[in-house]
């Protein structure tokens, strides 16, 4: 088991993680997982143990801490992109799903506006769907990123 | 006012109503209020003034009467048929959306559940997308039918319909 420190790359530090290394796979969780902006390799790793990870718990700077096995790195290279991936699906359908069905409501509500019909009110439930839809899903996302969070042991700091 | 009997057509096809005619109006008219799928010449209409039929013979076979005069055919041609087909395909729109949703959230889950580490979250289970659909599912399809059966005074016989 190996414990990191991950804190933001010096702008002048031309040192990155090679890809592929534990170190780097340790960043890209970090970033995926908080949802921090920018690349992977803006972030460093620094060995949770020693003088370099004592300065950083003394800085009143923000930092993460995460622990990796061989067999969370393997989850994480193998598992969860799929997981992920299933997940996009589902919010890209759903986004989908609402653009479509929005129009023709829209278009419909619109030709019954006025006229011999016009006390006819289709549903307008397509936001309160959406609303359903989106808040399901985002409970799901959650739930999947707090997972992460508790199988790397991660943390944030400051 | 003409008052047209809307039979189902057994005439394998022989018999059909003449395009564009009031007739064919009718059987449209009665289609749309029934609500189902129904192929292009399931029904056949006659006018009750034809000679040839006897009303309580009709009565006895027909499915329904549909109402048409000079003003109920301007709401048809002008309104009530293109309101129709984007009812239909905001339904057929409902019915992919539903499908597609489905489909998205049972990989969802068959990813999770395969896994020693996720497999006990919660995702969106066909009782959720279901549930969901419920809310959408009412496009307001029956209140128009309703409408359009009252303009055009649209009578159902026995048990008949579609």
């Amino acid at each position: 088991m190996s414990k990191f420190l991950i804190l933001p790359r010096d702008s002048d530090d031309p040192k990155v993680h090679p890809p592929g290394t534990i170190e780097a796979t340790a960043c890209e969780i970090v970033k995926d997982t908080f949802r921090i902006p920018g690349a992977a390799d803006k972030l460093q790793a620094i060995p949770g143990l020693g003088p370099a990870a004592s300065i950083v718990r003394l800085k009143d700077e923000t930092y993460y801490s995460i622990e990796v096995t061989k067999k969370t790195l393997n989850i994480w290279h193998q598992v969860i992109p799929e997981i992920e991936s299933a997940l996009n699906d589902v919010s890209n359908t759903l986004v989908t799903i609402e653009d479509d069905l929005y129009r023709s409501m829209s278009d419909l509500n619109d030709a019954l506006s006025d006229k011999s019909f016009s006390g006819v009110v289709p549903d307008d439930t397509i936001s309160v769907w959406a609303t359903i839809g989106e808040s399901s899903i985002k409970e799901i996302d959650d739930a999947f990123r707090d997972k992460i969070k508790e199988l790397y042991k991660l943390e944030k700091f400051n | 006012m003409t008052k047209y009997f809307v039979f189902r057509n057994q005439s394998n096809g022989e018999q059909k109503n003449v395009p564009g005619s009031r007739e064919e109006m009718a059987c449209e008219i009665a289609k749309v209020v029934s609500q189902d799928a129904l192929p292009k010449d399931f029904y056949i209409a006659f006018p009750q003034e034809n000679k040839q039929t006897v009303f309580e013979t009709l009565r006895e076979m027909a499915t329904c009467t549909v109402e048409i005069d000079d003003e109920r055919e301007k709401i048809w041609v002008n309104e009530a048929q293109s309101l129709s087909d984007k009812f239909n395909t905001l339904e057929d729109q409902i019915g992919e959306a539903y499908s597609n949703m489905y489909g998205a959230a049972n990989d969802l889950g068959d990813a999770l559940e395969k896994t020693e580490h996720f497999s006990d979250i919660e995702y969106l289970g066909p009782k959720t997308i279901e549930r969901t659909f419920e809310y959408i599912e009412s496009s307001g399809i029956s209140q128009f039918t309703e409408q359009l059966s009252e303009i055009f005074e649209v009578e159902y016989f026995h048990h008949q319909r579609a």
